[in-house]
């Protein structure tokens, strides 16, 4: 049970105040996932970020800045938001939801089948940190289960040029993702390069699969079975009530090699 | 601390904590229309509110987050009484069932005609997809849109909505504003939650954390010390009664095998301690210091576990009979830790084997049949434990007025509750009052006495006011789901496709307690096998006591597993003869004018008797299914991957239960020449309130608005057995229905002497008007008269219905799948659900009730399923694991039609429609997926991983 709810006024403060309590304080955005039922926090203590304002949306010709307080409903809003990530988005598929959860927030509660951080690894997205001058790639964010405050994303452009694909799976619409899997490379003389294949559910947090992307890397385009084939020898997902371990070995192989295939021939967007 | 917000427009400085969650605190500012259907975990949206003009929902947020924040709830979309137009709409398209959702949609709905002036089916779908709706099937919401979307420019605008069924009435058989449908749209306080009193206690329960063990030892004493603590209650010191929680007419067939706490534990989650406190929190913190010590027990989870000869005994129990003892009846090995078992009458148990039912018989010669038959095909078919999920999870608030006890119930059965309550607390009846709220939502879960005992009995005992609510994980683990089945089908039949024999064996998992335990399995053999016609079938039905969380009744009631079965296997029998689906269905199914003599087999713990069919649209339904289908002329699909397949299927239910079932009405004529309407029946949301007031309404040649109606209140409503078995149009209707032609008499009767004309020369016209030869008069002078000193008092007529006659529903489903055989998903394109329920007589909730049993159905066939672990622990006890369909989960076409049929029994020719509806989508999707894939699915669910590994995928 929440019993102080603080409200910094800058993010100076907001730092200094995550700095003091540490562990025993969380920073708090829409709310989704710390006032859920069972949220993993079981917090007295809550440094609240709204009044921040970190919800600007800018885009200059080297890159894309989201802040950290932008809903997910704002990014599907948003005409400066591209494709891959308001595809990413709409697999929140619960409008309340998305009026209320954040980007900044999707990234801290660190699921392992986040909607939106598969493709922001694929994107080699950065974040700005509260209190830091240099950037934090998202990947480094979710592996090291950081908890600092994520004030907003940087997206470069060249990585948003990139071809790429993304999928979900889960049973009903509404249901959390058995897998989610996002990739994202360039096409140089018909071979692929700049490689980044993310993929959701096969591990305590969204994980690259640098073995596959090696693999692909400076050569055409594999057939779809080796990919999933690869796939499959490299992830190690757990059973839970939502499937069971070659049922998801073989679903990630499907999604990421659909993921590949439908960006290198179409280059559009691929959503479930 | 203190927060500033605006509430409806209204500035407000509400103190409150830093966390306190903002439906509690909306809730203390007296706005109750923010439901709470999962337990804050952000999946139902019942409790969602607009928040600086977005929708948002208000169990995810704490009170500091709307501070200084604009709140607009759905108390405030009415402009004083009148609905607002999407208010309007909603009621107008029969989509507010039971109402525990319809705030949070009308915000959605308000808040997307703000975004989009021309909205797009899939922007519905998007403005609707944070909300959870069990009722409706949501389909009929893109009319409600459409509607409002055009009220709104011109308040008077009015679109059809459901066709209209017999030209020669007036209300009955026309899309009419359900009559609590208004209130419900206002979001005004209707439900048991609305009902508490400051100053009430709450009652927590400590529920066993092992699936099957005995207590050892149980230590209250540090509980009971905390201040706050009212009351614990133990098996130590509670009453040594035992009763059965089924919701069933007495004498139940389901046997007394519990008490209120039982030293045997039975399943994870079964009842170990009562706290009963001045707060929520006083209460979980004395459950927490209640020390308990345990023999563990093996479980028994599932039917095979049951019946291995090496079983352990699930209940070991002393067994008494009240009517029928075995001669051999042996109670010596016996373990007085395990309580009694008593029946009141013999229903084939032998619980020492775990045998908790078993009933067989047949008709013909069933030998001579399969030794008749060409080609003999035999299947064995599983079903897995799944969930009626109503919006709003069990709940009852007792209190006590002078030396009675009142019991606000969100029940199916006010009645059973007060039977059931007066046993468990050895009181008389008349000490009692059951009043039944709106139910959100019920489907079978509501029939049983849940939690009402335990309460009741608590406030008896202690005084005090109590609330107990489940929260959503109590209500998967305790409260009543769809058996396990498995289901053994032979079919013998002529090259030609003409049944010579029918056989099913059925065996369920009745788990811990034996709710239902006959009469479900039974029911899925008698409401499948006499859709077709054979002279020789058999059956036979065995229940199982298992450590699994409580099963019961869910719409359909053993049906939709029986029909599974039944109806895929005879999918595969025309496989096998190489014969069309379709027209080996049309070989064999049951027309008007059969006898079904099977059913004299089939009598639900009594003898049953044959019955003719008088009413049947399987003929139409079957063949407009065909044509909207295109039966036979599937498409490809542009994918490769992706396979289309189709499937049909017949399915049935009954009205009621003949013989078993009664219900009774109340008319009372008021001074104004309108009326009071008492029935006992019990409207869950179904629009049984409306079909009374409709066909009362009917019958006295008056509007509806002239009939007010009273229902489900033990003291002031006749007696009624309850909603269940699909019985509240054909018996409570049927109540309403000689209630009002018994009116329509004594009108008569005292018109004739005012008039001074013979009463058969006088007629009764609408609106409200005794016409003679002569002259006429009004029901107002009527009335005037008869309560003058001088007339023979107020009109009054009391009638009761009760029957022996059969009123079957029967349905076409048709169904187009696309199976994707890379991923494994199935994706409905079509489903077609032909459903003949006589004369409709609310057809626009007619149309959402079978969408509603529909979508349900689909959700079990595709995803739905309680998994438990080897323990007996169930591992999805909540909306977030356990996902139900919401509506992106819609088929793509989805239609429903409502084949007329003249049935002479039901009011004005109504026939049931509640239940059938869900008994239709496991064998079409299974057809459907083998016409497309060429594999057969004998179990259910259908997902993913269970194709793709028939397709040896992985």
């Amino acid at each position: 049970m929440i019993q102080e709810f603080f409200k910094p006024q800058t993010i100076t403060e907001a730092v200094k105040m995550k700095n003091k309590y540490k562990d025993e304080a969380v920073f708090m955005a829409g709310g989704t996932d710390v006032n859920c039922r069972d949220s993993a926090y079981e917090i007295e203590k809550v440094i609240g970020i709204e009044q921040l304002k970190l919800d600007k949306i800018s885009k200059t010709q080297k890159k894309l800045s989201i802040g950290a307080g932008v809903t997910i409903q704002e990014l599907i809003d948003s005409p400066k938001i591209p494709d891959q990530l308001t595809t990413a988005a709409g697999h929140f598929v619960n409008r309340n939801i998305r009026n209320m959860a954040t980007i900044g927030g999707n990234i801290a509660s660190n699921h392992s089948t986040a909607n939106l951080v598969p493709i922001l690894v694929a994107l080699d997205a950065e974040l700005k940190i509260g209190g830091a001058t240099a950037p934090v790639p998202v990947y480094e964010y979710v592996g090291r289960e950081m908890t600092r405050l994520i004030e907003g994303i940087m997206i470069s452009s060249n990585s948003l040029a990139k071809k790429y694909g993304l999928r979900k799976f889960s049973h009903a619409a509404n249901d959390v993702s058995i897998i989610t899997a996002a990739v994202t490379f360039n096409v140089q003389d018909d071979k692929l390069a700049d490689v980044r294949v993310a993929v959701g559910g096969v591990d305590k947090h969204v994980v690259r699969l640098t073995e596959l992307e090696n693999k692909l890397e400076s050569n055409t385009l594999l057939a779809a079975r080796e990919i999933g084939d690869t796939v499959k020898k490299i992830v190690a997902p757990v059973k839970d009530i939502r499937g069971g371990v070659e049922f998801k070995k073989y679903m990630a192989g499907v999604l990421i090699s659909d993921c590949i295939h439908n960006a290198h021939d179409r280059g559009k967007r691929d959503q479930r | 601390m203190k927060i500033d917000i605006t509430l409806n427009g209204v500035p407000k400085t509400i103190t409150t904590q830093p966390g306190e969650n903002v439906r509690h605190l909306l809730a203390r500012e007296g706005i109750m229309s923010m439901r709470n259907g999962c337990d804050a975990q952000g999946v139902c949206g019942a409790c969602a509110i607009i928040l600086n003009g977005k929708v948002v929902n208000s169990c995810l947020l704490v009170a500091p987050q709307i501070d200084g924040k604009d709140i607009i709830t759905v108390d405030s979309l009415a402009n004083n009484r009148d609905l607002s137009p999407v208010q309007s709409s909603m009621v107008d398209a029969g989509i507010v069932q039971c109402g525990y959702c319809t705030p949070a949609m009308e915000l959605a709905i308000a808040d997307l005609l703000k975004r989009e002036e021309h909205p797009t089916r899939g922007q519905v779908q998007d403005a609707l997809s944070g909300n959870l709706c069990r009722c409706t099937g949501y389909e009929q919401i893109f009319a409600a849109v459409e509607i409002a979307k055009k009220r709104m420019k011109d308040p008077g605008f009015r679109q059809p909505v459901a066709p209209d069924f017999r030209e020669d009435l007036r209300i009955v058989g026309k899309a009419q504003p359900k009559v609590d449908g208004p209130k419900l749209a206002r979001g005004e306080k209707a439900f048991v939650e609305d009902m508490v009193e400051p100053g009430s206690c709450y009652l927590k329960m400590l529920r066993s954390p092992h699936a099957h063990a005995y207590i050892k030892s149980i230590d209250a004493s540090g509980a009971e010390k905390l201040p706050g603590v009212v009351a614990i209650l133990t098996y130590k010191n509670c009453p040594d009664i035992y009763y059965t929680q089924a919701g069933q007419g007495f004498p139940e067939p389901s046997p007394y095998d519990r008490k209120l706490m039982g030293r045997k534990i039975l399943h994870v989650g079964d009842r170990v301690a009562a706290v009963v406190a001045e707060s929520p929190e006083i209460a979980e913190k004395a459950i927490k210091k209640i020390k308990v010590k345990y023999d563990l027990l093996k479980p028994v989870l599932t039917i095979d576990d049951a019946m291995a000869p090496d079983a352990p005994i699930v209940r070991n129990a002393e067994i008494e009979y009240v009517h029928g003892a075995p001669k051999d009846l042996d109670n010596s090995n016996v373990d007085p830790r395990e309580g009694k078992i008593i029946y009141r009458f013999p229903i084939g148990a032998d619980p020492r084997k775990n045998l908790a039912a078993s009933a067989k018989g047949g008709i013909g010669d069933i030998q001579k049949g399969f030794a008749e038959a060409d080609v003999i095909l035999e299947r064995e078919y599983e079903t897995t434990q799944v969930h009626c999920t109503p919006l709003e999870p069990h709940i009852v608030y007792t209190r006590m007025d002078g030396d009675r006890l009142i019991i606000h119930a969100s029940t199916q059965t006010p009645w059973c509750v007060r039977r059931t309550v007066a046993r468990a607390l050895r009181i008389s009846e008349n000490k009692i009052r059951v009043i039944k709220e709106r139910v959100g939502g019920g489907f079978g879960s509501k029939q049983d006495v849940l939690l009402e005992e335990v309460a009741g009995y608590l406030t008896w005992a202690t005084g005090r006011s109590i609330l107990y609510r489940y929260t959503r994980e109590e209500d998967f683990i305790a409260s009543s789901t769809r058996h396990p089945m498995k289901m053994k089908v032979k079919l013998g039949a002529k090259k030609n496709g003409r049944l010579t024999a029918i056989f099913m064996d059925v065996k369920a998992n009745t788990g811990p307690y034996g709710n239902h335990c006959l009469t479900v399995p039974t029911n899925a053999v008698s409401k499948s096998m006499p859709l077709f016609l054979c002279d020789n079938v058999a059956f036979e039905v065995k229940s199982y006591y298992t450590n699994i969380p409580p099963t019961g009744a869910y719409q359909g009631y053993g049906a939709p597993q029986g029909s599974y079965a039944l109806q895929t296997a005879m999918a595969e029998l025309a496989a096998e003869l190489g014969m069309d689906q379709l027209e080996l269905i049309e070989k064999n199914r049951v027309r008007e004018g059969v006898m079904l003599e099977i059913l004299k087999c089939l009598g639900e713990g009594r003898e049953g008797k044959p019955e003719r069919v008088v009413s049947c649209g399987l003929e139409p339904a079957l063949k407009k299914g065909a044509e909207l289908i295109n039966w036979g002329q599937k498409k490809e699909s542009d994918d490769p991957d992706v396979k289309i397949g189709q499937g049909v299927v017949i399915v049935q239910q009954g009205s009621g239960l003949p013989g078993l079932d009664s219900a009774s009405a109340v008319l009372r004529m008021l001074g104004d020449g309108t009326f009071t309407l008492l029935i006992g029946g019990a409207d869950l949301g179904t629009g049984l309130d409306t079909v009374a007031v409709k066909v009362a309404a009917e019958c006295l040649c008056t509007d509806m608005s002239n009939i007010a109606i009273i229902s489900g209140d033990t003291d002031a409503t006749p007696f009624d057995t309850g909603a269940y078995a699909s019985s509240g149009t054909f018996f409570s209707g049927n109540a309403a229905l000689a209630a009002a032609k018994l009116m329509k008499e004594k009108i008569l009767e005292v018109a004739a002497e005012m008039l001074q004309e013979d009463k058969s020369d006088l007629q009764i016209v609408y609106p409200g008007i005794v016409k003679g030869k002569k002259s006429s008069i009004t029901y107002q002078k009527i009335e005037t008269f008869s309560e003058k000193g001088t007339g023979g008092g107020q009109l009054v007529a009391s009638a009761s219905f009760t029957t022996d006659d059969s009123a079957f529903p029967y349905g076409a489903h048709f169904c187009q799948v696309a199976v994707n055989t890379h991923t494994g998903e199935v994706k409905i394109q079509k489903y077609f659900a032909l459903q003949d329920c006589g004369t409709p007589i609310n057809p626009e909730l007619a149309l959402g009730q079978i969408h509603g049993g529909v979508l349900k159905a689909i959700g079990h066939s595709l995803y739905e399923e309680m998994i438990l672990d080897e323990t007996g622990r169930c591992l999805n006890a909540s909306l977030k694991d356990y996902r139900v369909p919401m509506i992106n989960d819609l088929p793509e076409d989805f239609r429903v039609e409502l084949v007329f049929t003249e049935d002479p029994f039901g009011p004005f020719g109504g026939k049931s429609v509640g239940e059938i509806s869900s008994n239709g989508a496991a064998p079409v999707i299974a057809i459907a997926i083998h016409d497309a894939i060429g594999i057969w699915i004998r179990k259910w669910p259908f997902r993913p991983e269970k194709i793709l590994g028939s397709l040896g995928k992985f």
